[in-house]
């Protein structure tokens, strides 16, 4: 194996090889050893041993000239003789190191739908291109970041300059509230009643008033499963034109689908005189409500 | 011999130190090792005549070149096609 720092020589004598002996006899290595001409050779040694050589082959018929470094040591000294470009370097790595404390780019991954929410946290936080790092506004941003709903946990990384944000979502879905009651929303009475969970709050043929509670959960209960019918009664105008069958039949068609029940009974009266026509249409509907009962109209 | 080398393999010994003669290891077309080298002889890139032993050597081949000499030891570099080993008659 050759040494790093070795040195290149020149040897000039009537019999070169005999100076290789001499120095192989002292413990000197010589690599690359090189015939460049009658009498002349050329080789390497380690450049720890450039005294002993020279002192070995001092006062003899050999002339020794060392022409140089080679190998790493060479590189070396080519490297120091451009100061310049070892400021460049070393400037090039102080930037590089510096440009560590800054973020420079921010990435989201995981979920790319939260990457908006993301950049708004870490803004809010200080964490932007071009923005100072700091190890307490990150735990603050990771803090919040974690907070969003649907994310099962978020790891805030910083990699060189980049600051990468990787959310996991969340596998379950998030139950939806349950209602705990129900309620009646217009006035009427009660023909049916159905309660599978919680407890009835009214019973069949009591008036009701609108808002009012039919059933609701039970204590200690998450949700309430009930069903009812309750019997409505409601006016309903309708303006027109010209009266007739099918103004009447519009009338009564108005007050069902403004009801939003099944239709009953009905009575219609009539009113107008001139260009002006007003049906009245006194509308019976049967409203039927649930609560987490599965076919709640 | 085989006697001679259980002997000198118990002593911790190899034959060709005990013996003093020249031992080369050709790599084909890539190196050659030699070992208990004297000297250097002649030296050309076609041709090598080392001292070794109580001979001499003769390396031929092409591009050969001297990548390491000392201790004894020597590296050659290049395509070695023949190496011829000559005794030195008493």
């Amino acid at each position: 194996m050759k040494a790093l720092f070795m040195d290149e020589y020149e040897l000039q004598a009537s019999m070169p090889l005999r100076a290789l002996e001499k120095l192989e006899a002292e413990g000197i290595c010589v690599y690359d050893v090189e015939k460049c001409a009658p009498g002349k050779l050329k080789f390497c040694a380690k450049s720890k041993e450039s005294e002993k050589i020279f002192a070995i082959l001092r006062g003899s018929c050999y002339t020794v000239i060392k022409r140089g470094s080679v190998g790493l040591k060479r590189r070396l000294q080519r490297v120091l003789s451009r100061p310049g470009a070892i400021a460049a370097v070393l400037l090039f790595c102080l930037l590089a190191a510096a440009s560590n404390f800054f973020v420079l780019r921010v990435e989201v991954d995981g979920s790319v739908r939260y990457a908006v929410q993301a950049r708004e946290i870490l803004r809010e936080e200080g964490l932007f291109p071009c923005s100072l790092y700091g190890e307490e506004n990150a735990e603050r941003a990771r803090a919040r970041l974690a907070r969003l709903s649907g994310i099962a946990f978020v790891t805030l990384e910083k990699e060189g300059s980049v600051l990468r944000v990787t959310f996991q979502e969340s596998e379950e879905v998030p139950v939806p509230e349950r209602e705990k009651q129900l309620l009646s929303p217009a006035e009427g009475v009660v023909q049916e009643l159905t309660v599978l969970r919680g407890e009835a709050l009214v019973q069949v043929g009591d008036k009701v008033q609108a808002g009012q509670k039919l059933a609701q959960a039970a204590e200690g209960e998450a949700f309430a499963v009930a069903r009812a019918s309750i019997l409505c009664e409601g006016v309903y105008t309708y303006s027109c034109t010209q009266p007739g069958k099918e103004a009447k039949a519009r009338a009564v068609a108005k007050a069902v689908f403004l009801s939003g029940g099944t239709p009953v009974s009905y009575e219609v009266g009539f009113t107008g005189s001139g260009e002006k026509f007003v049906y009245t249409v006194r509308l019976q509907y049967l409203l039927r409500l649930g609560v987490n009962f599965g076919e709640s109209e | 011999m085989r006697l001679s080398e259980e002997s000198f393999a118990a002593l911790g010994v190899s034959a060709d130190v005990v013996a003093g003669g020249a031992k080369v290891v050709v790599y084909a077309g890539v190196c050659a090792c030699f070992e208990n080298v004297k000297g250097i002889v002649r030296l050309s890139a076609e041709e090598v005549v080392l001292r070794a032993g109580r001979g001499e050597v003769c390396v031929r081949g092409k591009n050969l070149r001297v990548a390491r000499y000392g201790l004894g030891d020597l590296w050659l570099s290049g395509s070695v096609t023949a190496v011829e080993i000559s005794e030195e008659t008493p």
